[in-house]
């Protein structure tokens, strides 16, 4: 399967949504953080050094398979 | 521009900024405590080039 291209967005619904990418291979680390303000967009990819993104705080996040909203269950 | 601490990293979400989970040191953030944002990276980088030379 390719990843190629393959991107995701992130939008901010509160100030202080951390974006954090966790590392690719045996040991799992955040490698790198981001912070959204409200209304502050992120457009990432899943890359070499990223296999994993986790986000905390009230955000929008679409990606190919749909739209998910961290606030609602 | 006003750059806040936040902006150039946050706090490690797996053990809350105390480097070490049970005695060990965390995983997570290789127990730095904080993960840098891009903003953070970009200014370190930058300190460090010019304060070399
Ligand atoms: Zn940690």
């Amino acid at each position: 399967m390719s990843t190629e291209n393959e991107f995701f967005v992130i939008k901010a619904k509160e100030n202080g949504v951390n974006v954090i990418g966790l590392t690719r291979g045996t040991d799992t680390r955040f490698h790198h953080s981001e912070k959204l303000d409200k209304g502050e967009v992120m457009i990432a990819q899943f890359t070499e050094h990223t296999s994993a993104v986790k986000v905390r705080g009230k955000a929008v996040i679409q990606t190919r398979h749909g739209e998910i909203a961290t606030d609602k269950d | 521009m006003i750059i806040a601490t936040d902006d150039l990293e946050i706090t490690c979400p797996t053990c809350k900024g105390e480097r070490v989970i049970k005695d060990n040191k965390c995983d997570s953030c290789s127990g730095k405590g904080v993960i840098l944002t891009s903003q953070g990276q970009t200014l370190l980088h930058f300190m460090k080039r010019h304060l070399e030379k």
